[in-house]
């Protein structure tokens, strides 16, 4: 149960700078008894099956990387486990509704529920699943063995994959009953489909679980858990069958076994893909593909070139993450890109590319991913380059900044278009001195104005109604180390990509993205607060002695020996 | 007036096959001897985005098709300057409406930057859980293509329950086979990503039993070993499997709807024959390039009747009707001559031309909702009509959305919510929240909250 006042508390936009007091504790309310050890009979409770010999948590100095958990699995995950694990062709998702986001990625815990409208979904896409199932393949039954045995021998094996885990004895049990009441109204396939479309709407199969054997405050993640852990981080599906071994095996409780399985994993295209979502959901441009513009203002923004941006930013980030060093810096400094012909002459390239060739990038026009049109059509306007939200984006998503609300009671009149002004011009009420508008928009509009060479549609300009663009702005009030002005957006670029604001910026959301929960910030004495602090330190400090290769945060994430435990707090 | 041989019944038979004809439902008459009975109450919020005509919702003009039911209406007028205005600053974007309207939480933040939402309800889910929580779906979401992708979420979500948005269902064929399909096979799609999810069967329900108790099992002894922090996504998931376990198993009981359900001797009514629908194409989103913009007209048209039936039918007793999402774009309706999207138009910067294809817009789905208030009116239920026992909750987003303006933001009610509103009338509404509002209808429907939402200081509006 999550209070008004804890919600209000979350410091994402300008706590600190409004000076609000913070608790950014997200306090619960503990039912009594809800999380007592299990009574045997209990239906699912009984312990999960470990390898390991651990039955007394030790739990490291460093503690439990955050609490307990269940985060269900989100549509990519989900048509990944099902095309794995039942051997289904592409599309069983495809009339799942959209995952809600939170902080801006969509495989955040506290946004993954099952609301009612889903658990229909999951009834009809289970249902549709185990009648297809090839149960030749599946559940064969020679002759003569029992039917009953070959439905068990059905529930372990066909269980062990989509539980990702070894079923336990209550759970032989439990479905072994399903499947002999259904053989009262049915034959041994009915059974065995009634199991399998049970199991498929099983939370054991919708929720990668993070909590241990169940008992105790701090726990340790089972193997199993451990390795759903690192295989859903590398490629959002299950563990494959060497991760899995390991897992058997017991050895995933060792940092340099995960480390290991993690790196051999990051290598597939799988994981090129799964973390191409991860950076374009950083960047807010996972959605570049769905903005239209205006159509008087921008004919030549047709839906193929629309779909041509996404598809250059996907590709573009795709590359630099399967390069020898997947750099963060050549993300933002890139004097590439991946072109198609439309897109090439959008961004007037003199020779038009074959369909997505690389190509190299008009120097004094673009450099790096901030100057793509994915980056520049998802923070405008239909019709209007808009540098607040440019700039905001900028801010708070790349530099980790904060901007605090607008006041209570401002009303606001939109800046009309004006043909005989520039975009830069128009906005300049927020930088009169005295203006209320300036301390806040001080903060946003000047980095915005970086990219005043790019329109509404990403297109390259040097004038607006006849007038010479200014691209001139400032960083101000983030950090020394990178504050003051600068001439254009390559220039903003250039300075950002080898910035520690920037690496820390990317640790800490990478950390979000991989843990699916917010970090911690306030306040700064709070143990789970230094905790949060202390790992994004350490991804941080990961990119600079990596040449910023953004495959080494999760690499230095599992490596960590607070990722193998949890606390029930 | 909406006719069913527009939507075209045989068509869709053909395509289910003839077995699904024999296994829809279909409820005569049956209201003979039934003189006795009372009838159900029903509450059916429906937004539509973008009201142009700053803080005057009149009968006139854009709204005009709604005139026949002035003498069923409430609508609220506002001291001359008063500004009911709900949010602390004219200065949100679009999309804080959506979330902040039916639950009158201003803390909600963008679902997009929040890690959390608070925990609220919206006013449907919290009359739904007295009125209709018996019957096959406790509540209803329909939409029409609120879900456009270059619209963040939270400009699309409504409905709102223990702080999870709900999301409404936006095919009619989907909608079609949730309501009526029966397990019946599903139409082949008529364009990419438009398979509709047949119905759970019925006809299984010993089947549906065996895995909805396994499942409720599980999911409650996860909870005896989950953090205290998922407990409330636990409880989250039970409920979402008792709703399922409705349609699955079976109903307890029909007629009651719930504890305060109401209905006594009441068969579900004489309109109770399911439509049937042509499968209109329909995608889950309308990226530039993915194909030809939705049949507007069709899709509204086809999810009004079926929100009718889910209530003849008495399958629900509280539906929303989401029409667009606000600041919608994309799509335009070029049956109307207008191709530019909703969001374009809502920001016409006061250009005659512009505002004046908004209007025929508007003008549309106030034709649309007058068409579905006279399927209403047309019903009868004893001595009066579906509509008497009705409460239609009418509203928008901005008063002004040019300007993103709240001041004077209008509501219309109409239907009499089974005798407890008055209605031919205006009421008199000072400069307070609508929070007020909220908690006058939650009245009707014989709930009495200190507070809905925000605590607003103040009398529940009465409608009495």
């Amino acid at each position: 149960m999550f209070m008004k006042r804890s919600y209000r508390a979350i410091p994402y936009l300008g706590a600190a700078i409004l000076g609000v007091a913070c608790s950014s504790q997200v306090t619960g309310s503990h039912t009594p008894g809800t999380a007592t050890s299990p009574s045997p009979t209990q239906v699912g409770t009984t312990p999960v099956p470990t390898t390991t010999s651990t039955t007394t948590v030790a739990l490291p100095a460093a503690g439990a990387l955050g609490p307990l958990a269940l985060r269900r699995l989100n549509t990519v995950e989900y048509e990944n486990t099902v095309q794995d694990v039942l051997k289904v062709a592409a599309g069983t998702t495809s009339m799942f509704r959209e995952d809600d986001p939170g902080l801006g990625y969509k495989n955040m815990a506290v946004a993954l529920t099952v609301t009612p409208l889903l658990a229909e979904q999951y009834a009809a896409t289970a249902k549709k699943l185990a009648t297809a199932l090839d149960l030749n393949q599946f559940a064969p039954c020679a002759n003569g063995t029992p039917e009953a045995t070959c439905a068990e021998t059905f529930i372990r094996t066909f269980g062990r994959g989509v539980f990702r885990r070894p079923v336990t004895t209550e759970e032989v049990t439990g479905y072994g009953a399903i499947f002999a009441d259904k053989r009262t109204r049915s034959d041994y396939a009915g059974g065995v489909r009634l199991i399998a479309e049970t199991m498929l709407q099983s939370p054991h199969f919708l929720y990668k679980t993070e909590i241990g054997d169940g008992t105790g405050v701090d726990r340790a993640l089972t193997q199993y858990e451990l390795a759903s852990q690192i295989s859903y981080l590398a490629t959002g599906a299950p563990p494959d069958s060497e991760l899995a071994t390991a897992a058997d095996g017991g050895k995933l409780s060792l940092a340099t076994e995960r480390e290991a399985q993690l790196r051999r994993l990051l290598g597939s295209d799988r994981s090129k893909s799964w973390l191409t979502s991860f950076v374009t959901q950083w960047l807010g441009i996972a959605d570049a593909g769905y903005f239209a513009k205006d159509k008087v203002a921008f004919p030549s923004y047709t839906p193929t070139l629309s779909v041509a941006v996404a598809e250059e930013s996907q590709r573009f980030v795709g590359s630099v993450l399967t390069q020898s060093n997947a750099s963060l810096e050549a993300l933002f400094t890139a004097n590439w890109t991946i072109s198609n012909a439309e897109l090439g002459a959008h961004y007037g390239l003199q020779q038009a590319p074959a369909d997505w060739q690389q190509v190299t990038l008009p120097a004094d026009q673009r450099l790096g991913i901030l100057t793509q049109s994915a980056f520049l059509v998802a923070n405008s306007k239909a019709a209007d380059s808009f540098p607040i939200r440019r700039g905001k984006t900028v801010r708070t998503r790349l530099l980790c900044g904060s901007v605090p609300p607008p006041p209570a009671n401002l009303k606001v009149v939109p800046v009309p278009l004006d043909p005989t002004l520039t975009t830069r011009e128009r906005f300049l009420a927020h930088e009169q001195s005295g203006s209320v508008c300036a301390g806040c928009h001080s903060l946003m509009d000047p980095l915005g104005f970086a990219f005043e060479n790019y329109d509404a549609t990403g297109a390259y300009r040097t004038s607006e109604n006849n007038k010479p663009v200014d691209a001139t702005g400032a960083i101000n009030a983030i950090s020394p180390e990178i504050d003051g002005p600068f001439a254009n957006a390559l220039e903003l670029s250039r300075r950002i990509a080898p910035s520690k604001v920037l690496k820390d910026c990317v640790a800490r959301e990478s950390m979000r993205w991989a843990i699916g929960r917010e970090t911690m910030a306030e306040p700064a004495t709070d143990p789970k607060v230094l905790r949060d602090q202390a790992i994004i330190g350490a991804l941080s400090a990961r990119l600079a002695t990596t040449n910023s290769d953004i495959r080494e945060l999760f690499l230095a994430l599992v490596q960590r020996d607070e990722f193998a435990f949890r606390s029930d707090q | 007036m909406l006719t069913r041989s527009i939507l075209k019944r045989r068509e869709l038979l053909m395509g289910l096959g003839a077995a699904s004809f024999l296994a829809i439902p279909v409820f005569r008459d049956s209201l003979a001897g039934a003189q006795a009975a009372t009838f159900p109450v029903r509450f059916v919020p429906i937004y539509l985005p973008g009201n142009a005509t700053n803080g005057k919702f009149t009968f006139s003009g854009v709204l005009s098709p709604l005139a026949a039911f002035q003498a069923d209406s409430v609508s609220l007028q506002f001291d001359n300057g008063a500004a009911a205005n709900i949010w602390g600053t004219t200065s949100e974007p679009h999309g804080a409406e959506l979330r902040t309207l039916l639950t009158g939480d201003s803390s909600l933040q963008p679902l997009e930057n929040a890690s959390v939402w608070a925990n609220s309800d919206s006013i449907d889910q919290t009359i739904a859980a007295k009125i209709s929580s018996q019957l096959k779906f406790t509540t209803l979401q329909f939409g029409v293509v609120t879900e456009t992708n270059s619209n963040p979420l939270d400009q699309r979500r409504m409905i709102i329950k223990a702080g999870t948005p709900q999301p409404p269902i936006e095919n009619p064929t989907e909608m079609f086979m949730r309501l009526f399909g029966n397990g019946a096979p599903v139409p082949a799609p008529t364009t990419t990503g438009s398979t509709p999810t047949p119905a759970p069967t019925v006809d299984t329900s010993a089947d549906g039993k065996s895995m909805l108790d396994r499942l409720k099992a599980e999911v409650t002894a996860l909870k005896a070993v989950a953090g205290v922090g998922e407990q409330t996504k636990l409880d989250q998931h039970l409920t979402s499997l008792r709703e399922l376990e409705k349609q699955v198993v079976g109903v307890p009981s029909t007629g009651t709807g719930g504890a305060g359900g109401g209905g006594t001797g009441f068969t579900p009514g004489m309109g109770c024959a399911p439509p049937t629908i042509t499968p209109v194409a329909y995608q889950q989103s309308y990226p530039p390039g993915s194909g030809p913009d939705p049949d507007i007209a069709t899709v509204t048209s086809q999810q009004f009747e079926l929100l009718y039936q889910s209530l003849t039918c008495d399958l629900t007793r509280v539906a929303s009707m989401q029409l667009l999402g606000t600041a919608h774009t994309e799509v335009g309706y070029g049956w109307l001559g207008v191709t530019d999207d909703h969001h374009a138009l809502e920001h016409n910067q006061g250009d005659a031309a512009t505002g004046a294809k908004l209007d025929k817009v508007q003008n549309f789905f106030a034709g649309e909702i007058a068409k579905f208030l006279n399927l209403l009116k047309t019903t009868p239920e004893g001595t009066g009509t579906m509509l008497d026992n009705t409460l239609v909750m009418f509203f928008t987003d901005f008063s002004n959305a040019g300007e993103h303006s709240h001041d004077q933001l209008p509501f219309f009610l109409f239907g009499g919510g089974g005798g407890k509103v008055r209605t031919g009338r205006t009421v008199a509404y000072d400069a307070s929240p609508h929070n007020l509002l909220l908690r006058g209808v939650l009245n009707v429907f014989g709930i009495d909250q200190a507070k809905v939402g925000d605590d607003v200081p103040g009398s529940a509006v009465s409608l009495a």
